[in-house]
């Protein structure tokens, strides 16, 4: 089934507002969104238009999330494979590498723009995370290019190609192609992914009890305003 | 006369070349290839084999081959082990024979058909990478003792076992490997190996896959500590032309895993599955990953730190 481009700047603008809402940074005008999302203010307009209920406008236009638009997050979730662009990798040889030794290449190598997301992420902003174990790698790279370099691929494990449609991937990435980059640099230097990738991420992985103690744990306690 | 080859424990293997092998000899002595691989790698699990015919032990320093070699012979006969013959080489050599006619000094434990030892020394100069024979006159009879190619390689840094002889880094013997076949030539080896007729580069190059993929199991990221000690290895035993060689470490690897030499592919695999690897075959996937993670973690490294 093919999804209408248009809707994808939505999206984009509803992860946006939800990145900002977790961080509480406080309202945004629409020009700032509209370059967050790289698009154009009618775009943005109608996005508001569509998120009006969830949304505190202030006397200056500027705006901000008063709670997690759970039915926009919902629709968002349920039409995640085809809004977020995603690149599956399965290992081909019967004896994979650990998560582990993924990231600790990764660390090494330390390829531009590749964040860290899934379970780790999730993990690293809440080390509470009920989860034993890590089950695959989620990346993700911010990339406006059609052609992402994925070259670092080949430096983690050659053993990873594409996965088939029902194959268990071990390593995925998904490509962030709005301008502003919410992933963030820990002082070892490793990128992480901001919490709605993760978050997403987790939904992916059918991890639904996770996501939700993820969510709740990322949730502002006290009302912002 | 059959060469075929046994499935064998390296630890029993082992322990019984240290208990014959004279005290005094044991530092000059280094045992390389599938016996020392399969004690360094499942020596501690008796249920694992691999299927070998000859433990390589190989003498060195150079200086010392020639006494250590004929204590080790002659205290190995004293102890009933006795020449392994061939069609070519029924009995061993006299102060007569030309040196160009000499066996090479294999010896079998008693009570045993099934494997030898055989000695080998290191060429005498970083230059001298022929194969070379050097006459090794002992009272049990003259043998010859052979040094080819990247054989010094095979004893930097080897690793004490408990039995107080020492065996050959899998690092090392895959380097040399590696070196030893830049390219996949014609030459076949000699014998059937698992009945079929096998190009010696397959055989050597699948060899370094098999040391790639034990090492993984054992460490999945070993693999990147090895072009480091490659590098200080060439570099002590080769100073003058370390980064050529380096460089020739990768073209053989990389040919075998070309689409286009399936059927050498195939061989390498064949090897594997019938030596090293006896115990836990690998299948073809997984060989050509290790290949291509041997690639990625090692060869393409010490590409760099050549060209560095």
């Amino acid at each position: 089934m093919h999804h209408p481009r248009s809707s994808t700047p939505f999206y984009d603008i509803l992860r946006i507002l939800i990145n900002q809402w977790i961080k509480r940074a406080g309202p945004l005008t629409s020009r700032w969104l509209g370059e967050a999302a790289g698009c154009t203010y009618p775009t943005v307009a109608s996005a508001l238009e569509k998120l009006e209920r969830y949304l505190i406008r202030h006397s200056d236009r500027r705006v901000e999330l008063k709670v997690f638009p759970k039915d926009e997050w919902f629709r968002l979730v349920a039409n995640a494979d085809k809004v977020r662009r995603t690149l599956r990798f399965a290992d081909h040889s019967g004896q994979p590498r650990s998560v582990e030794s993924l990231v600790s290449r990764l660390h090494k190598l330390h390829p531009e723009g590749i964040a860290i997301a899934g379970v780790l992420g999730a993990r690293r902003l809440y080390p509470g995370l009920d989860l034993i174990g890590t089950p695959r790698l989620d990346l993700t790279v911010h990339c406006r290019a059609r052609q992402p370099d994925i070259g670092f691929l080949r430096q983690l494990d050659p053993a990873l190609k594409p996965a088939g449609r029902e194959e268990p991937a071990r390593l995925v990435i998904h490509l962030l192609g709005y301008p502003h980059c919410f992933s963030e640099t820990d002082a070892d230097g490793s990128l992480w992914a901001d919490p709605v990738e993760c978050l997403l991420d987790l939904h992916e992985m059918r991890l639904e009890s996770q996501a939700l103690e993820f969510l709740q744990a990322l949730t502002p306690k006290a009302a912002t305003r | 006369m059959s060469q075929s080859n046994q499935l064998i424990s390296p630890r029993a293997a082992l322990a019984q070349v240290a208990a014959a092998i004279p005290g005094e000899c044991r530092e000059n002595l280094v045992v390389i290839g599938s016996l020392a691989a399969g004690c360094y790698f499942f020596g501690d699990n008796p249920s694992l084999q691999v299927r070998t015919k000859d433990a390589d032990c190989l003498l060195s320093p150079r200086i010392r081959a020639i006494p250590a070699g004929i204590a080790v012979t002659e205290r190995l006969f004293a102890a009933d082990w006795t020449f392994h013959p061939t069609e070519e080489f029924p009995a061993p050599g006299t102060a007569d024979t030309p040196d160009k006619d000499l066996p090479v000094a294999r010896l079998q434990p008693p009570g045993s058909q099934g494997w030898f030892i055989e000695l080998l020394t290191v060429p005498e100069s970083p230059e001298d990478l022929g194969q070379r024979y050097i006459r090794l006159p002992t009272a049990n009879g003259h043998f010859s003792l052979c040094s080819f190619g990247f054989l010094s390689l095979a004893d930097y840094q080897p690793v004490t076992t408990e039995f107080g002889i020492a065996i050959a880094r899998p690092e090392m013997m895959a380097l040399a490997n590696l070196l030893h076949h830049p390219a996949i030539g014609p030459q076949t080896m000699s014998g059937l190996i698992g009945g079929r007729r096998i190009k010696r580069s397959n055989k050597d190059l699948g060899r370094v896959l098999a040391l790639a993929l034990l090492a993984e199991r054992k460490n999945e990221d070993t693999l990147l500590t090895w072009a480091r000690l490659w590098a200080d290895a060439l570099q002590v035993r080769f100073p003058a032309r370390w980064q050529e060689l380096a460089l020739q470490a990768g073209p053989g690897v990389r040919q075998l895993l070309k689409q286009d030499h399936e059927e050498d592919f195939d061989e390498a695999l064949h090897t594997c599955a019938y030596g090293l690897l006896a115990s836990q075959p690998p299948t073809p996937a997984l060989l050509r990953v290790v290949g291509e993670r041997l690639l990625a973690d090692a060869i393409e490294p010490l590409e760099q730190l050549a060209q560095a």
